[in-house]
């Protein structure tokens, strides 16, 4: 695993696996004018050998390769490394993406994306790789804008007020806050809260994020932590610090 | 031999291939055989001749030994008429016969020999057999006519319920139907125990479509729909000659053999089906129009022949009405085609248009363009490119929903996730006007309805983006949630723009319908747009099972909303959930 730098953005290690010739000339040129060393690959197996060898920071996988299955090399990648994966896949392919997602992937994007909106994911990614790199062990505290959740002692406070959360509520919100920043699919989240039995009972999920929203959101209908990864699954996400 | 492959076909009575005397024989013999009440008439009919003709001589001779009665003889024509009124000519002329042979063995002289010595005499016997013989003619004929005119009008009686039953407007199935449960009913009498009906499909291959059974035990057991009645149908159809095979005997319904005979049903000259009939070997007769000398009373196969015109004819009426629907159907779809087509190249051009001049401008050798300017023509590219995905996914998904192909995969969503996505859509692409927009959720409870997340989001997105284009800049956009009751949520997005006038707000969700109006706040400028958002909204919301419909918004402006269905269970399980506020 590489060290964490000091600045997370500043020459990181942008590996991309895509052999999409549409997407190339564009996306690398931004990528490097933004200060990323970018590495090229196009197919499944140069990808794998790159991130063995290379040791990217952030790893951008197409889920269409001509020689691989993307999701078999986001789950080969996770076997052996922590490297954030960014998925990239054609639209009304929501089973690819779940399915990446659920192998290990921590984020996607839907294409056609603006290059803005690739760097930003990069961002993020970088950031939050970042953090879980400095920190030793699960942590007992976790702070998201005006969320602190105390994992010892089970409290939960919304700009220094206690709030009440359900048992199944607190089981939720930290299963996502522990995995901060990753995109969590309905089902990876109904099986690690309400059990294995669960996975297909998504109305139980969606009222529980509702009713958890309404507790420890600002604006509940517009949701500054617990994001909506529509068809997908749900994400926390620390506010970037203004 | 007989060509069919299958040895399941026989030949049954031997109909057209014998000289038509033998052929009528052979008919008259299994009519005999086929009709054994009316063979038993006809036996008590020359008894009763024999019995009256006998009393009758009894009377005369009793009169006789009273008093002298000229042309006492008469009285045996009154028999004569009596029998040809009851049992037809046949008693009539043994009656006749009988009469004659009695007058002379008993009253002429010498009595008890058939000799008769004057000659006078001999006059008056011939002249009552010649009397009793055409009386017995007149009369028989006269009630023969009289048994026809009933038939007659049990014929026209008969294909009268018929029409009426056809012309209803059944679809094609229902006819099929209509024509074997009419046919079978109108012929049980004549013995026919079912009644199928071949049609031919799109490809023009024989289909069987309908089997009526007559209400006898086994009937239902019939092998009506077994590959050799579907070849022998076939043969039939393509052969389109007027001819008629006969099926296997079944083992079905008793000892006695039957037969289905396969006619081929035509309308003005051409075939539009055959009709399987199935009965005895007597039934052989319906199927012909050269009826056996037996039967030459019986109405039945001219009927048969009626019936059968008319099935034809309804028949082939309702498949020149679906011809008709579908070229009518072919033709709107031609019609909408060429509109969207001449809509749409134009709006396809205008992008287009734009993309090459700016690129093209920035391409130019030998120029330098200020950074100002080639941001405006980099942003002009990247807005006209994003208007074309637009357009090209717009008329996608119409086509879609206008060929219904468009099932939504349903799954429990909260409104508030595709209300957050779609403004965060328009955030991120900085496509919000600069309008505040705010978003109204219940205090408490969870909007949770069945959908197709991104087809609704697009909804959404449609009716946000005309808030944005169609209100003033900078003023407030709503979008508003509520359960309005068990089964339904409503989305409202709520605008402070020109609204739409009552007599456009059905108009606004046609194809390709614009506002022609100029915005006041922007006169120079009409939007822009393919006009075919709100359409593909009330598509995707009425694929949804859902209605979307636009009302003003107090103080001016338009508020459009949908209402999606949703269940009580979805509904209930936020109460349970909502209990732990602070």
């Amino acid at each position: 695993m590489s060290e964490p730098r000091i600045s997370p953005t500043a020459s990181a290690r942008v590996l991309v696996i895509d052999d999409d010739p549409a997407l190339g000339p564009a996306v690398r040129a931004s990528l490097i004018s933004a200060g990323f060393v970018v590495q090229w690959v196009a197919t499944g197996a140069e990808g794998m050998a790159q991130v063995a060898q290379w040791h990217p920071d952030v790893v951008i996988l197409d889920l269409g390769l001509p020689d691989l299955d993307g999701i078999a090399v986001a789950e080969q990648i996770r076997t052996w490394s922590d490297v954030p994966i960014i998925v990239l896949s054609v639209r009304d392919r929501d089973g690819d993406k779940i399915a990446a997602l659920e192998k290990g992937a921590d984020d996607y994007l839907t294409k056609p994306f603006s290059p803005g909106e690739l760097m930003a994911r990069i961002r993020v990614a970088l950031r939050h790789a970042a953090q879980r790199a400095g920190s030793q062990g699960p942590a007992a505290q976790a702070q998201m804008g005006d969320l602190t959740i105390d994992f010892e002692r089970r409290l939960v406070e919304v700009r220094g007020v206690a709030v009440h959360l359900s048992p199944t509520e607190y089981a939720l919100l930290t299963y996502l806050a522990r995995n901060v920043g990753k995109v969590i699919t309905h089902q990876t989240l109904l099986q690690a809260v309400w059990g294995p039995q669960y996975a297909d009972e998504v109305a139980y999920l969606r009222v529980a994020v509702a009713n958890l929203r309404r507790k420890i959101e600002r604006t509940p209908g517009r949701p500054e932590l617990l994001l909506t990864e529509p068809g997908i699954g749900y994400r926390m996400q620390r506010p970037e610090p203004t | 031999m007989d060509p069919m492959p299958t040895s399941a076909i026989v030949t049954g009575p031997r109909l057209a291939r014998d000289p038509y005397i033998v052929a009528a024989w052979d008919r008259t013999r299994v009519w005999l055989r086929d009709h054994p009440e009316r063979v038993r008439e006809e036996l008590v009919g020359l008894g009763w001749a024999f019995v009256s003709i006998i009393l009758i001589s009894c009377a005369i001779a009793i009169l006789r030994h009273v008093t002298h009665v000229s042309n006492i003889s008469l009285l045996y024509l009154l028999a004569v008429i009596a029998l040809a009124w009851r049992f037809g000519s046949g008693p009539a002329i043994f009656s006749a016969l009988l009469s004659f042979l009695a007058y002379d063995w008993f009253f002429i002289e010498p009595y008890h020999t058939f000799t008769v010595n004057d000659p006078a005499e001999w006059v008056s016997l011939s002249a009552l057999f010649a009397t009793g013989l055409v009386i017995s003619q007149l009369t028989a004929q006269t009630r023969r006519r009289e048994q026809e005119a009933v038939l007659g009008r049990e014929r026209i009686r008969t294909l009268y319920d018929l029409a009426q039953h056809l012309a209803s407007d059944a679809p094609a199935v229902d006819l099929a139907q209509v024509v074997t449960a009419r046919t079978l009913a109108t012929f049980t009498d004549a013995g026919m125990l079912a009644c199928s009906l071949f049609l031919p499909d799109a490809e023009g291959h024989l289909q069987l479509r309908s089997i009526s059974v007559a209400p006898v035990p086994d009937a239902e057991h019939l092998p009506l729909d077994a590959p050799e009645h579907l070849a022998a149908a076939a043969r039939v159809w393509n052969d389109g000659e007027t001819t008629s095979v006969a099926v296997s005997p079944g083992r079905v319904l008793g000892a006695e053999p039957h037969f289905t005979w396969y006619v081929p049903l035509v309308s003005n000259g051409a075939q539009v089906g055959v009709l399987g009939i199935t009965g005895h070997a007597g039934l052989a007769a319906l199927t012909t129009a050269r009826a056996p000398l037996a039967v030459a009373v019986d109405a039945t196969p001219t009927l048969f022949a009626a019936v059968t015109a008319q099935m034809a004819l309804a028949l082939d009426r309702a498949a020149l009405q679906r011809e008709a629907i579908q070229a009518a159907a072919l033709r709107e779809t031609d019609r909408l085609r060429s509109a969207l087509l001449g809509s749409i190249t134009h709006d396809l051009r205008t992008p287009i248009a734009a993309i090459r001049a700016a690129s093209g401008s920035l391409l130019l050798p030998d120029t330098i363009w200020d950074d100002a300017s080639r941001d405006e023509m980099l942003t002009h590219i990247l807005n006209s490119s994003e208007r074309l995905a637009r357009m090209v996914d717009n008329i996608l998904i119409l086509s879609r929903l206008e060929a219904g192909a468009a099932t939504p995969q349903k799954t429990p969503y909260l409104v508030e996730d595709i209300i957050d996505t779609v403004l965060s859509q328009l955030e991120q692409a900085d496509k919000t006007g600069k309008h505040p927009i705010t978003v109204t959720l219940p205090e408490d409870g969870v909007l949770l309805a069945p959908m197709d997340h991104a087809e609704i989001e697009r909804v959404l997105l449609n009716l946000v983006e005309n808030a944005i284009k169609y209100s003033p800049p900078s003023s407030p956009i709503e979008v508003r949630a509520e359960q309005t009751d068990d089964h339904t949520v409503t989305v409202r997005v709520v605008d402070h723009g020109m609204g739409i006038p009552e007599g456009e707000r059905q108009a606004i969700f046609d194809k390709f319908y614009r506002l022609k109006r100029a915005l006041p706040w922007d006169p120079d400028q009409l939007p822009a747009g393919t006009g075919l958002g709100l359409t593909i909204s009330e598509g995707i919301v009425r694929a949804h099972g859902g209605t979307i419909w636009v009302e003003d918004t107090p103080g001016g402006g338009a508020t459009f909303a949908f209402a999606l269905p949703t269940t009580p269970e979805l509904s209930a399980g936020n109460a349970g959930e909502g209990d732990s506020h602070e």
